[in-house]
């Protein structure tokens, strides 16, 4: 942040609020809330990643909170540990148990995820109650030492508000630097479309289950830290409230940013405070509020500020455009000359879905730098057919070498990054997200997406930067590129499919499934894809077209392959195709309907 | 005697959670959204009774066609605050909403009525029933009765007639519902009605025994949740029956140190608490193991 | 000449910026049937849920049974006689045959089981599979049932799409010489279908559509030889 914008201007206005506050309101009391007020922040910052980031609706935030305090009561009170020990012990116990839980839990549905996450908060609940010997039971453990490292001790009052709002900057930090770049664009993928995701190779298992670990963390860090302000830990701390409330700062606050975190652990804490006169109603005022924002600004208080602060990110577009390097990485999509194998051969597949046999014994080649046809009429099986290819159905019989190695029992985002792309019949875009990112995250899932790059990429991200400049050639190449600084979602139609096929072609695939890619798009559009699609694959890419578009299919196709129910019922050129009855037949019945034939 | 009383409670329990989760399954079905505040809306029936029966002491079950009345305007509310404004959002932000809504709702009780536990009139007069040389609790055998016709009148409603058929073919295919002349907002607003009022009727029938306090609800949605959940998600029988083996579980497990011998030292383990981990732990496992619930999920789920 | 039963005047529709629906007239009189044609893609099935309220017209008007309907609800539109089979069926899957076509019915319980009574003597297989529940059907059951349940009301115009539609061609034959007895008893259909030679011998007129707008129009016959269909498809 070497030059703060006016996209920064919530975070800097909190900021500087922040640092006043504690001037101000300088009493005892006042600290402590505050200290309060950090200690959520640091829970709801970790409460984004999984909640915000991950898109799912963890409900154990509470009960990694509550975990971290007990480790740090039980240690410290009952051992007398130092925080040196066991603040590093606080965030791995959480960890630890994050660990346990993820395989079987975050594979569930919404729903049972969401059920099972809140039992096992449950049941740390219950073994806090229950294990009195350990825990002190209802009562709690009294007594836990203050912050204290190595014979120095962060004392009540302002130096525990600068502790624990340092920590909360580092927290924040933190945060900031994990998904400013590529990898939070990637999660942004992952939560608005999985589909979209692993056809672009983005490992969502893998992503959730680091985005689950990072909320535990920080909770312990929360909780240790709130073990040591309030000095006794009780399983007050594990109880339903405490994960409504990080519920509710995330939402009020903000669900991906910094900002929203703070804004809401700082408004939801202060709030009975300054409800004060309204006695017990406050609480009933922070359901309102809760429900309100829910309803009225899904973005949270911080997308409100930032709406109110006007950005809007085309602002940005010349800055960073001008500073974008030439075309680089011509990417792997060269004519190998290999025309002798096959570079996809579908084999004898067949797929059942309950009573219906959507494809049998379907079996046709694609040669490197063909552009394929596929066609027939609704309901026979094109889809299925790609959806099989690209990994996101299982076939039941058969199988899909893909350069000479069968692709069966392959997941989605593994095929994605041997070098298989594909479109979808319907816009698949992240519309919130600037044109170019949504092309620049796939060059960036070329390589596995890994923490620990992203957390060590210096202020200039370089690695956003070459993705970027990669994403502009190619959407050069599409002629998009003034699209590139705006929102996806505000593209118009045309121009949104040719981003789709920038986003495929980002890949660096050898081969393309564009499925339905002339679908809405008026005539001149429809020349221009056609030529630009005749010139990748003039350029060795590899293209199956699923259209029900003949006029615009035939006038690229090299061949085509005709299903109807599910069976290959003809192939070859376009002309042959054409003159051939039976796929006159399969979209208009019986072949008596055509001028030519006779009975 | 002891076996058959405790069997009883565990019915009468269970039969209460049953219209809970019934409720529950209901507007699952309807909006594929679960119902976070399906839990208060049994406290809400309970200090519904607790309220009424101040100003005019009558037995419970003069009660609860008013109850009944009330909890259902008080769903009628719920759809239009937290379910129609986010009708084409995705279903994680109608559970946000209805906690909210819970929320509120436990804080408003907490305000009116405090929070100590208080107590509904018994259903009737009370007392105890003689059969024989058995003597049972006749609240229990009262709370099963009305549950039971209850759950056998939803039952008639949908199978039955044209209202019920209406928020069935809503349930089941909205859009096609409405081309063939269902209203189908007005089905789901009843649908939700229909789902608070037998959570209300729950929460009458449990608050002469089981008293009511503000922040009850956690633990009725709770077992709701589960109930649907090992019941097959969408499944009104299985959730009904998933919520009779949560109760029956709940009373007899601490209860078994007095109806088997069993060595000194295990008793501890017999507790309302270690009741309730055990409960949870089967629902992990249910969940690990087969994540369509013990009974499958319903038919309407198409590939 | 009879009564005209639906009107689509310059019906415009769009999906985002897509243009569905381009300028799209057409007309369905009492006692006509009348087929929409064309490859998939073509905006016939957009046309249809048009006309049964699922799709909302950014231009244009439609009109059936002398009221304009352009603003009404779906079920409104049900209430007032249109009769409606989806693509795909989409029959209720929990519920029993009979079940099924009350769900569509009216709310006078005497003249629902009258309505019932109708279906059954028109489609005696319905009445043989009254209990069974709507997912044990076969696809030509579920058709059939479709079709049923499009009369429960006082129908002036079923709109049917695509009922062919995943169907052996024995049982193709066999829904169409249903529907071909609908119209002969003077029923007003609409109905979308890709397999033309299917469709054409029972209906009178037919519209051909490309790419949202109608390309062509005439007689069944007419359409029917003059490669009209092919120019449809290939371009």
């Amino acid at each position: 942040m070497s030059i703060p914008s006016r996209r920064h201007l919530p975070l800097l206005a909190g900021v500087v609020a922040l640092a006043v506050w504690p001037l101000v309101f300088s009493s005892a009391y006042d600290l402590r809330v505050f200290t309060l007020a950090g200690i959520y922040a640091i829970l709801v910052i970790g409460y984004q990643f999984i909640f915000g980031h991950a898109g799912a609706l963890a409900l154990t935030q509470g009960a990694f909170f509550g975990l971290g305090a007990y480790i740090t009561g039980l240690l410290g009170a009952k051992l007398g540990w130092s925080a040196l020990a066991t603040l590093p012990l606080s965030i791995m116990g959480p960890m630890l148990l994050a660990v346990i839980i993820a395989a079987p839990v975050l594979r569930l549905e919404t729903h049972y995820f969401a059920l099972a996450t809140l039992g096992i908060a449950q049941i740390l609940l219950l073994v806090a109650i229950r294990w009195e010997s350990v825990t002190g039971g209802a009562n709690g453990l009294p007594g836990i030492p203050a912050l204290t490292f190595l014979d120095v001790a962060v004392p009540g009052g302002l130096p525990m508000v600068l502790f624990v709002w340092s920590v909360v900057a580092l927290a924040g930090l933190f945060a900031w630097q994990a998904m400013r770049g590529l990898y939070g664009r990637a999660f942004h993928v992952m939560r608005s479309n999985e589909l979209l995701a692993a056809s672009i190779g983005i490992d969502s298992a893998r992503l959730r289950a680091v985005a689950f670990l990072l909320s535990a963390g920080f909770a312990g860090v929360a909780g240790a830290l709130y073990a040591h302000t309030i000095r006794v830990v009780s399983p007050e701390v594990l109880e339903f409230h405490v994960m409504v409330a990080c519920l509710s700062m995330a939402v009020i606050g903000g669900r991906t940013g910094v900002a929203g975190a703070i804004l809401g652990a700082v408004v939801l804490v202060h709030l009975p405070e300054w409800f004060r006169g309204l006695q017990d109603y406050y609480l009933i005022a922070y359901g309102v509020a809760l429900l309100a924002m829910i309803i009225v600004a899904p973005e949270g208080l911080a997308g409100l500020l930032g709406q109110a602060a006007g950005t809007t990110p085309s602002r940005r577009a010349g800055r960073i455009a001008g500073a974008v390097a030439p075309a680089t990485g011509e990417s792997r999509f060269r004519a190998e000359a290999k025309a002798a194998a096959p570079l996809l051969s579908v084999q004898a597949i067949g797929k059942r879905f309950g009573g219906i046999q959507a494809l049998r014994d379907v079996s046709f080649d694609v040669r490197s730098g063909e552009i394929v046809g596929l066609i027939g009429p609704n309901g026979s099986g094109k889809t299925t057919l790609i959806n099989i290819a690209t990994g996101l159905y299982a076939a039941d019989a058969g199988r899909i070498l893909f350069d000479g190695r069968s692709l069966t029992g392959m997941r989605p985002a593994a095929i994605a990054r041997l070098g298989i792309a594909r479109t979808f019949q319907a816009v698949h875009l992240v519309e919130e997200m600037l044109a170019v990112d949504n092309v620049a995250v796939a060059v960036a899932a070329r390589r596995p997406l890994r923490l620990g790059r992203a957390l060590t990429r210096p202020l200039r991200d370089r690695a956003m930067q070459s993705a970027r400049a990669e994403a502009l050639a190619i959407m050069d190449r599409l002629g998009i590129v003034e699209a590139a600084w705006h929102r996806a979602g505000g593209l118009p139609h045309g121009t949104k499919r040719q981003l789709e096929i920038a986003r495929a072609l980002a890949l660096s695939p050898q081969l393309v499934f564009l499925d339905e890619p002339a679908a809405g798009l008026n005539a001149s559009e429809q020349r221009q894809l056609a030529g630009q699609l005749k010139s990748l694959a003039e350029g060795g890419l590899t293209l199956l077209v699923v259209e029900h578009n003949m006029p615009f299919l035939m006038s690229i196709a090299d061949r085509m392959v005709c299903l109807d129910e599910g069976k290959r019922i003809a192939e070859g050129t376009p002309s042959e195709i054409r003159a051939n009855p039976a796929v006159l037949g399969a979209y208009f019945g019986a072949a008596s309907v055509t001028p030519g034939s006779r009975q | 005697m002891l076996t058959l009383q405790l069997l009883l409670n565990g019915l009468a329990l269970g039969a209460a959670y049953a219209l809970c989760a019934l409720g529950f399954v209901l507007i699952l079905n309807a909006t594929g959204a679960v119902n976070f505040a399906q839990g208060d809306m049994v406290t809400a029936g309970g200090f519904a009774a607790v309220a009424l029966a101040t100003v005019w002491p009558v037995p419970g079950v003069v009660l609860l066609p008013a109850v009944i009345v009330l909890t259902a305007v008080l769903g009628l509310v719920l759809s239009a605050v937290a379910y129609f404004p986010l009708k084409s959002r995705p279903p994680v932000a109608v559970f946000i909403s209805t906690i909210a809504l819970g929320i509120i709702f436990q804080n408003t009780a907490n305000v009116v009525f405090g929070p100590e536990p208080r107590a509904a009139p018994p259903l009737l007069g009370g007392g105890t029933l003689r059969l024989g040389e058995i003597v049972i609790g006749s609240q229990s055998l009262a709370i099963v009765a009305v549950a039971a016709a209850l759950i056998v009148a939803q039952y008639l409603l949908f199978a039955r007639t044209q209202l019920g058929r209406h928020m069935r073919a809503t349930a089941q295919d909205r859009d096609m519902a409405e081309a063939l002349g269902v209203r189908v907002n007005a089905m789901i607003a009843l649908t939700f009605a229909l789902a608070t009022a037998l959570a209300g009727a729950a929460g009458l029938l449990l608050a002469n025994v089981f008293f009511v306090t503000p922040t009850d609800g956690m633990n009725y949605i709770l077992k709701a949740y589960i109930a649907a959940t090992i019941g097959g998600w969408g499944r009104i029988a299985g959730a009904v029956l998933g919520a009779m083996l949560i109760a029956l579980f709940e009373v007899i497990f601490p209860a078994l140190p007095l109806l088997v011998p069993l060595p000194a030292g295990a008793a501890w383990v017999f507790s309302q608490t270690v009741a309730t981990i055990v409960l949870y732990l089967a629902l992990l496992a249910i969940l690990f193991w087969r994540p369509q619930g013990l009974l499958g999920e319903s038919a309407r789920r198409r590939a | 000449m009879s009564t005209v039963v639906l009107t689509v005047e310059n019906a415009v529709a769009r999906y985002g910026e897509v243009v569905a629906l381009d300028r799209v007239s057409i007309e369905v009189r009492e006692g006509e049937a009348v087929a929409l044609l064309g490859a998939n893609g073509a905006g016939k099935s957009t046309l249809l849920k048009a006309i049964i309220g699922h799709v909302p017209l950014t231009a244009g008007s439609m009109r059936f049974a002398g009221q304009a309907i352009d603003r009404l609800a779906p079920w409104q539109r049900a209430r007032r006689g249109l009769g409606y089979s989806a693509e795909g069926r989409r029959i209720f899957p929990a519920m029993s045959v009979r079940e099924n076509l009350e769900v569509a019915g009216e709310e006078n319980r005497a003249e629902r089981a009258e309505r019932i009574d109708n279906v059954f003597r028109t489609f005696p297989v319905l009445r043989t599979l009254e209990d069974a529940p709507g997912w044990r059907l076969s696809g030509g059951q579920q058709q059939i049932l479709a079709i049923g349940r499009a009369l429960m009301r006082r129908t002036r115009l079923i709109v049917l799409d695509e009922p062919s539609l995943g169907l052996s061609p024995a049982l193709v034959r066999e829904v169409f010489e249903r529907l071909g007895e609908l119209v002969a008893a003077g029923g007003a259909v609409l109905l979308a279908d890709q397999n033309a030679a299917a469709a054409l011998p029972v209906v009178q007129r037919a519209y051909v559509m490309q790419t949202g707008r109608i390309m062509a129009q005439g007689g069944a016959d007419e359409i029917g030889r003059s490669g009209i269909l092919e120019a449809a498809l290939f371009g």
